[in-house]
């Protein structure tokens, strides 16, 4: 009896084993990585072949195909929960892994023939080829042929393990304490480095080999650097930030360190380092003068450390903010000068009601008049 | 037509030997029979996005009927009668729009019996090159799922770019 029930244990302990999702292999023959996660992206031609103009963090690793259409791989057993056309990403395979998560391949330029949505997979099975589909609105096709990776982890609290180990190691999470800001993307999840997922670690070829000491020449190593230990200056792990933000601002301050200056020092206002939070010029048409000033009181003076950082945003900040405060001082205005209006059609209005009545008043008095008249004159 | 294409699709599943008939599109999804009246009605808005000369919006409401409320954000379609893109027979319509406009938008038209060079000649697209810019996106031509049925995509892209 107790045998049976021995056997009965390992069998539940086997099978939860089996649902927890092993290290995935390449998915590309070349096991080349070009385009590293995380990193901060200045937008245009010189950026890693990327066609994106607009300055961007990269929320997935490029695996090189040497700009070919080279073969894509399942990086590990899952099922198919897209298939196709999914705009920005061009033509896109999303497998869903045992445990929840999903990968996402974007950018290919065929799917191998009879996949579909809700088919299995197995790891090391071909999906397609890699591409540039689509390489972005107005670009087509001056991408680079490559494998975009993306990862999209199932569970919060997983990519705050993944992201923050030296937090993870501490003990069970605190839910309240969870980054809020996480970008948690539709039919993908919790996108997150996908580097700890990998059984290898795939070298970083991606055309800066003065950054590979610094932010590291491969993918764990990178992974190790930016969110094993803090740089100096950099961003602490319980930051509000999602990933590849965290990766981003941890390069730019590691890269700093590594040139013997600081951040501060290194980027440029082209960098949009040190500018304000934005304002909602937008949503100022339909505001009242008190959600004007409530807005860009919050906005400014919300974080209780703003007369410091105030002294720290560059002048061009200053200055866009200066000329957004002149904006939003002539919707001020605006809303002022309709509101008087308002008021002084109503005082109108008013006016000419209190005038019908006099004017009234008036008419009788002249008819009463005419009657004297005529009845004096009768007399 | 939809005989047509399935015919074709059973075709090209015998001649890959493969184990189940290849799917051209999304299997989840259950094939709806689209209401003629309502076809034509969308039909010239339904072309005007497939050659990349209009953005659907929510705006255009002769295609509401067609793409009602999906979590996919992912909408297939047979046509109920002839329907021609750029001039060629169209034989399913694959329609993606993000909600949140992150990803942006793709308008498929899968043709079977046109060759690669012929759809790449109607929807004015060089030899050399894999699309051509419009006005609102870009137009990509390619065989992404089989050999045997071209794929004429435009995309319209989102806040999100590699």
């Amino acid at each position: 009896m107790k045998n049976v029930i021995l056997l009965a244990a390992l069998a539940t302990v086997a099978s939860a084993a089996m649902a927890v999702d092993t290290c995935m292999v390449s998915p590309t023959a070349k096991e080349t990585v070009s385009g590293r996660f995380g990193k901060f992206r200045g937008g245009g031609a010189a950026n890693h072949g990327s066609s994106n103009q607009q300055p961007h963090m990269h929320d997935g690793l490029d695996f090189s195909t040497t700009n070919t259409n080279a073969p894509v791989f399942a990086t590990s057993d899952g099922k198919i929960t897209w298939i196709g056309g999914r705009g920005s990403a061009g033509n896109t395979i999303m497998i869903q892994r045992a445990g929840g998560d999903i990968v996402a391949y974007y950018h290919l330029a065929g799917f191998a023939t009879g996949l579909s949505v809700g088919m299995n997979i197995k790891a090391g099975q071909q999906l397609g080829l890699a591409g540039n589909t689509n390489s972005g609105s107005s670009s087509v096709g001056k991408m680079d042929k490559h494998l975009h990776f993306v990862y999209g982890a199932a569970q919060k609290d997983d990519v705050r393990a993944k992201a923050f180990p030296e937090n993870a190691s501490r003990g069970p999470f605190n839910p309240s304490q969870l980054p809020s800001a996480f970008n948690q993307q539709k039919d993908i999840g919790w996108k997150t480095d996908p580097s700890p997922y990998f059984c290898k670690t795939y070298a970083i070829q991606d055309g800066h080999p003065n950054q590979y000491p610094v932010l590291g020449k491969d993918t764990k190593e990178q992974y190790a650097i930016l969110f094993g230990s803090v740089p100096s200056g950099g961003t602490p792990p319980n930051v509000k930030f999602e990933s590849s933000q965290v990766a981003a601002a941890n390069s730019d301050v590691a890269i700093a360190n590594a040139a013997g200056t600081t951040a501060v020092a290194m980027l440029k206002d082209s960098d949009g380092y040190g500018s304000l939070p934005t304002a909602p010029i937008g949503g100022y048409d339909t505001m009242s003068t008190s959600e004007m000033m409530l807005t860009e009181a919050t906005r400014r003076f919300s974080d209780a450390n703003w007369n410091t950082n105030i002294t720290k945003v560059s002048s061009r900040a200053l200055w866009v903010d200066y000329n957004r405060a002149i904006g939003v001082g002539n919707y001020l205005a605006e809303a002022t000068y309709r509101k008087k209006e308002k008021v002084e059609a109503l005082l109108a209005l008013y006016t000419s009601l209190k005038m019908k009545g006099i004017r009234a008043q008036t008419a009788t008095a002249r008819e009463r008049a005419q009657r004297n008249d005529v009845a004096r004159s009768i007399n | 037509m939809k005989k047509l294409l399935l015919a074709a699709l059973a075709t090209i599943a015998t001649t890959a030997g493969a184990q189940m008939p290849v799917p051209l599109l999304d299997s989840a999804q259950p094939e709806k029979v689209i209401d003629l009246a309502v076809w034509r009605a969308a039909a010239p808005a339904l072309q005007a996005a497939l050659e990349c000369r209009t953005k659907i919006t929510p705006k255009i409401t002769a295609l509401r009927p067609l793409l009602t409320k999906n979590e996919r954000d992912q909408w297939e379609m047979f046509p109920p009668e002839p329907f021609t893109v750029f001039g060629l027979p169209v034989d399913a319509v694959v329609i993606y729009m993000d909600r949140d406009e992150q990803m942006g938008h793709s308008y498929t038209s899968i043709i079977v019996s046109k060759s690669l060079a012929e759809v790449r000649a109607a929807a004015k697209i060089k030899p050399k090159n894999d699309g051509r810019n419009t006005k609102i996106g870009g137009l990509g031509v390619g065989k992404p799922h089989d050999p045997d049925s071209v794929e004429l995509t435009c995309t319209i892209a989102g806040k999100w770019q590699d």
